[in-house]
């Protein structure tokens, strides 16, 4: 009887039932095994309503939709060119950097390959860049900046592992913190084999000019005190990380609507409503894992996967290398966020009994995730891209890999040296 | 007739999300500046701002359902033709629309529970009234569900 509902729930799942559902199944099949009423599901759902820091996921998902509808991509490609234009592959460089704060401010959810992609392809192309190199830039920056605040995937983790309360405490400051190193290894070595691979000039530089820059800092004149409402606030201590959210969408709102007037007043609804809905979907999911989860525990199903795991790998570095492959093949085949809210709870309690700390294994799991987009075949960047910019997903397998390697070596690196994660803890 | 009537849930399901959402966004962002600028915001406002994303969570959830934009894997339905894609949406949606009506009947027994018991949220507000729109979530779910079943998009 039971084993029926679970084989009914493996192949609701994977015949593309709502990952809602088949987990709301999960955690009330398994509460009526364990014998316990089912009306503990509604009361596990309403603890939505005892985690202060979700309010942030709402208040930025927001306003990254409001910054995705107005011509924000447009100055921040201008205002990033101006200061990095003029350098060796500069274009390329303000592909990268460009990418990775828009992808921090409206979370990876293919925004940035349909906002940005569709300036910076043909600028790069015009620019001199071959069409793989351009294509390939596009689709694979479309997640670089999942690691940089307020990433909406980055924070979730951070909700999701305090609920948890396993290994080292910390705070989602440190979370924050622990992003920027692994972040800037990723930008130095995809412009340093940028730099590698347009060798002996084939791209002509865009010589700089204060013109410019004064042109693109003008335009951008209501935006670029942004980075202080979020960061200041959360970083001078003043504001936590919800209240910097609220100030953020206020921010935001006033900007677009009433100073750039790029949004009016009687589309701002249906902005909203398009960027509930995702934050609906995602905090469904997290509300009913939640649920889920805590049956997992009850049931000690986590020290079982730890037994079983230390059964046959028998150092951190181990585990670090097999959870990279299955993170690499998860990735690929989960959305961020649903990998978020079901894997992580149960990986975190066997990481903590390798000594891993929460934060390290944090942002190797986002590191993961990020390549997982453009992983073939079947990474949702891909298919994004296939459609945006209107090529066969063939074209963009070959032109993603060589970025995918790239990014390999770093997610290499940020996995076996904690110190680039815990370097300000 | 049920067009009509699902017509009419659209304009009051998106203009409750609107609602929902701007308040959140007033309330939390009042009580930033209240707390800073002059010591203190409402009492009852970070507990308001917590009930609203509960209930964004719920009718966004319901709008997802509309739109059936809900997060899945869809490896399968991808590979499928039209015809066998159409069969399996019909299963997997008698398949959810199965799991909200148990979940729509067990949180309609957990909000009854505390309709008699009395408990309140915050500020006098009683906690059966923030936690309805689980159950009324889940029944408008399911139901969405049940019309995929019979009419597979």
């Amino acid at each position: 009887m039971i084993w029926a509902g679970v084989a009914i729930l493996v192949l609701a799942l994977f015949a593309g039932a709502p990952l809602f559902a088949v987990l709301l199944g999960a955690a009330m099949l398994g509460f009526f095994a364990s014998d316990i009423d089912l009306a503990i599901v509604a009361i596990e759902v309403y603890r939505i309503v005892d985690t202060p820091l979700l309010v942030a996921l709402p208040l930025f998902t927001y306003s990254g939709y409001v910054l995705a509808e107005a011509r924000t991509s447009e100055r921040l490609v201008n205002l990033v060119q101006s200061v990095f234009g003029g350098l060796p592959s500069g274009l390329a460089m303000v592909g990268f950097v460009a990418c990775a704060v828009f992808t921090a401010l409206t979370g990876a959810s293919g925004v940035t390959i349909v906002a940005l992609g569709a300036l910076l392809l043909p600028a790069l192309q015009r620019a001199g860049y071959d069409e793989r190199f351009s294509l390939g830039l596009v689709t694979t920056s479309g997640s670089l900046g999942l690691l940089l605040v307020p990433s909406v995937p980055l924070i979730l983790y951070g909700i999701v592992a305090q609920q948890l309360d396993v290994g080292e405490p910390f705070t989602i400051f440190e979370l924050f913190q622990a992003g920027v190193l692994p972040m800037l290894l990723m930008l130095t070595l995809l412009i340093a084999w940028t730099l590698w691979r347009h060798r002996g000039g084939a791209v002509p530089r865009v010589p700089f000019s204060w013109r410019r820059l004064g042109a693109a800092l003008v335009a951008a004149r209501w935006e670029l005190p942004l980075p202080l409402v979020v960061l200041g606030g959360i970083y001078s201590g003043i504001v936590a990380v919800s209240e910097a959210a609220a100030l953020t969408a206020v921010y935001v709102t006033v900007a677009e609507v009433a100073l750039y007037r790029e949004i009016r007043l009687r589309d701002l609804p249906r902005v909203m409503v398009e960027s509930m809905v995702m934050v609906g979907g995602i905090l469904l999911v997290l509300g009913v894992a939640l649920a889920f989860t805590n049956f997992l525990v009850d049931a000690e199903v986590p020290q079982f996967l730890f037994e079983l795991i230390q059964a046959h790998v028998h150092s951190a570095v181990g585990f670090l290398l097999l959870l990279n492959v299955l993170l690499l093949v998860l990735g690929a085949m989960l959305d961020i966020f649903s990998a978020l809210v079901i894997v992580v709870p149960l990986i975190l309690p066997v990481a903590a009994g390798y000594g891993i700390h929460p934060v390290h294994l944090g942002i190797v799991f986002l590191a993961n995730m990020q390549i997982g987009y453009f992983t073939p075949p079947v990474g949702m960047n891909l298919f994004i891209a296939s459609y945006r910019f209107k090529r066969p997903l063939h074209d963009l397998y070959t032109a993603s890999w060589p970025f995918m390697l790239v990014l390999l070596v770093a997610l290499a690196l940020i996995t076996y040296v904690p110190w680039l994660s815990l370097a300000f803890m | 007739m049920i067009d009509r009537f699902s017509s009419t849930l659209k304009a009051v399901e998106d203009g409750l999300l609107a609602v929902l959402l701007g308040s959140m966004i007033l309330v939390a962002a009042y009580q930033v500046m209240a707390r800073n600028l002059f010591g203190g915001g409402l009492l009852w406002g970070d507990g308001l701002v917590r009930v609203l994303v509960l209930w964004v969570t719920l009718v966004g959830g319901m709008v997802a359902s509309r739109r059936d934009e809900h997060i899945r894997m869809d490896l399968l339905t991808r590979l499928l033709d039209d015809r066998w894609r159409r069969r399996v949406v019909r299963l997997t949606s008698v398949f959810t629309a199965a799991v909200c009506g148990l979940f729509a009947w067990h949180s309609a027994r957990f909000v009854w529970l505390d309709y008699q018991d009395g408990p309140t949220a915050f500020a006098s507000v009683p906690a059966w009234a923030c936690e309805i729109v689980i159950p009324i979530g889940a029944t408008v779910m399911g139901l969405r569900y049940l019309l995929y079943a019979a009419r597979p998009r």
